[in-house]
């Protein structure tokens, strides 16, 4: 079964130190053992984001998300998996696990 | 003979159950509904064809042959193709299987998987404890919805949504690794324990326990023992629930108010019950590997081998308080220590900790702070203080037995001052 991991954390301004992204290259290396990666990103910070929604046919365009709140999606991964146990070990072993919050969502099947 | 059906589906009934979520791949609500559908059958066909040898095998085959009949009608989803690949494998294996003697083994690991996956952390606590007295402890979904005074559509839909997501997020139907047992199976002990506490505490209640309740917990406790004998914490909790439960007929007066500890009449505690509360918690000690209920267990047996509370080695039990903290630092044992060492070394160093506790404002709304510390400030003789202390418990407390004993207690309190006056 499909899961996404959305990962959620407090945004940094500062760029990641070496030894962080030897974690996050030590984690897809560990990842790749129990399960497979569909797809998976970082995201520029929520400051970048604009949201779009249509109301009446009218196009409403604004900046930033809805949500002020301290901890921002920041990056997901989509993994093909055995059960939700693997993903929660999985979502577990993530580098930001420690410090903010990894959400597990099954992905919808239709066929 | 629906009589007969009955006694097999009380007897074996969760049992099956088990055995048939592990066939369908760990789908709950399919499982549920072929051994409904199998019951059915078997009011219809044992009449006739009269009773089978091995009631309980006959009805896991017909539920399974339901199961597949149900997945064939609508196997337009992947996953459902998969839980009939199976099904039909298992179909096939059977006859050895039932033939083979094997059936009460994989039925005993059926069980684990099923107590493992009610009380997996991915479902809401109140659906684990739903979930575990519906499919482990085999109660109907009126008697559930009854215990947690919710309506039975209630109950229903919860566990509807449980078993939704059992389905759709697929929660594994297995015992869990070793790297992830600890928390799992703290998982499964607190909800035992809370089970246990809503019978016996029941909030809100008239009657101050709901005694079904403590016996299912007991008993779920009981069948984890046996399937996990090495586990000292699942020993601990099954110790500790004995021994609170020893005091079932002793916490009430005939009158129905409630008795503390101290007040109890020792004689009517449960010999039975606290001589083997007492063997587990030793037994469970000697593996030395404590944790948090083998303390609260052990904290219990020294209770209920004193013969009375002014005997009772409250040292003891103060230290094995400071040991729980190091597992359990929360507000409640603190509160629970600085009764225990009021006790211990006279009132005031009591009063100092709870003290500490109001200060930092870490319980408000917990009725059970002001009420103790109305008790230490009563044996300090700080009477008018006692008073306001039992009056800011009763704005509080919303139990009606637990009130009506903080209302004898201020009315003692002030008969007690104006008898002297």
């Amino acid at each position: 079964m499909k899961y996404m991991l959305l990962l959620f954390n407090e945004e940094s301004a500062e760029p990641p130190a070496p030894s962080e992204m030897a974690a996050w290259q030590a984690f897809g290396e560990g990842a790749a053992k129990v399960a497979t990666q569909i797809a998976g990103a970082a995201l520029q910070p929520s400051a970048t984001a604009t949201v779009v929604s249509v109301r009446d046919g009218k196009r409403i365009t604004t900046d930033g998300p809805f949500v002020e709140t301290k901890e921002q999606l920041g990056g997901y991964y989509v993994f093909d998996c055995e059960n939700l146990d693997v993903a929660l070990d999985l979502a577990a072993k993530i580098p930001w696990a420690p410090t903010g919050h990894i959400e597990v969502r099954p992905l919808m099947e239709f066929d | 003979m629906p009589r007969l059906v009955e006694k097999v589906a009380a007897d074996h009934g969760t049992r099956i159950v088990a055995t048939l979520i592990g066939a369908c791949g760990g789908d709950f609500q399919l499982a549920e509904d072929a051994f409904q559908e199998a019951l059915l059958a078997a009011l219809e066909h044992w009449p006739t064809d009269g009773v089978p040898r091995q009631p309980d095998a006959w009805l896991i085959t017909t539920a399974r042959r339901k199961a597949i009949d149900q997945l064939r009608r609508d196997q337009t989803l992947a996953r459902k193709r998969e839980q009939l690949e199976r099904l039909l494998g298992l179909e096939q294996a059977s006859v050895q299987v039932e033939s083979g003697g094997r059936a009460e083994e994989t039925l005993e690991d059926d069980r684990l998987r099923l107590i493992f996956t009610c009380c997996h952390p991915a479902l809401a606590v109140e659906a684990q404890i739903a979930l575990t007295l519906r499919t482990v402890a085999g109660l109907d979904t009126v008697e559930i919805a009854r215990a947690f005074l919710v309506s039975p559509d209630t109950m229903a839909k919860r566990l509807t949504r449980a078993r939704s997501k059992i389905r759709d997020a697929r929660i594994p139907y297995q015992v869990p690794a070793d790297h992830q047992l600890p928390d799992r199976l703290t998982s499964v002990l607190t909800v035992i324990y809370l089970v246990f506490n809503e019978g016996y505490l029941s909030v809100n209640s008239e009657s101050l326990m709901r005694t079904e309740l403590c016996d299912e917990a007991i008993r779920v406790a009981r069948l984890l023992l046996a399937l996990m004998p090495d586990e000292p914490e699942v020993r601990g909790l099954l110790a500790l629930m004995l021994l609170i439960d020893s005091r079932r007929s002793a916490r009430t007066s005939i009158e129905g108010d409630l008795q503390t500890l101290e007040q109890q009449d020792r004689s009517l505690w449960d010999s039975d019950k606290i001589d083997e509360g007492v063997t587990l918690v030793e037994g469970a000690l000697r593996l030395r590997r404590p944790g948090p209920f083998q303390l609260q267990a052990a904290i219990a047996a020294v209770h209920a081998e004193s013969a009375s509370s002014g005997e009772t080695d409250w040292t003891q039990i103060a230290l094995l308080y400071g040991q729980l903290l190091r597992f359990q630092p929360s507000p409640v044992v603190e509160l629970n220590r600085a009764a225990v060492v009021g006790m211990a070394c006279g009132p005031e160093q009591g009063l100092r900790l709870m003290d500490e506790l109001m200060a930092a404002n870490v319980l408000p709304d917990y009725y059970l702070l002001p009420a103790a510390r109305a008790e230490l400030l009563r044996r300090a003789g700080r009477r008018p203080e006692a008073a306001a202390s039992y009056r800011q418990a009763l704005g509080m407390c919303s139990n009606a037995v637990e009130r009506r004993y903080l209302e004898r207690r201020l009315r003692e309190l002030t008969e007690e001052h104006a008898g002297r006056d």
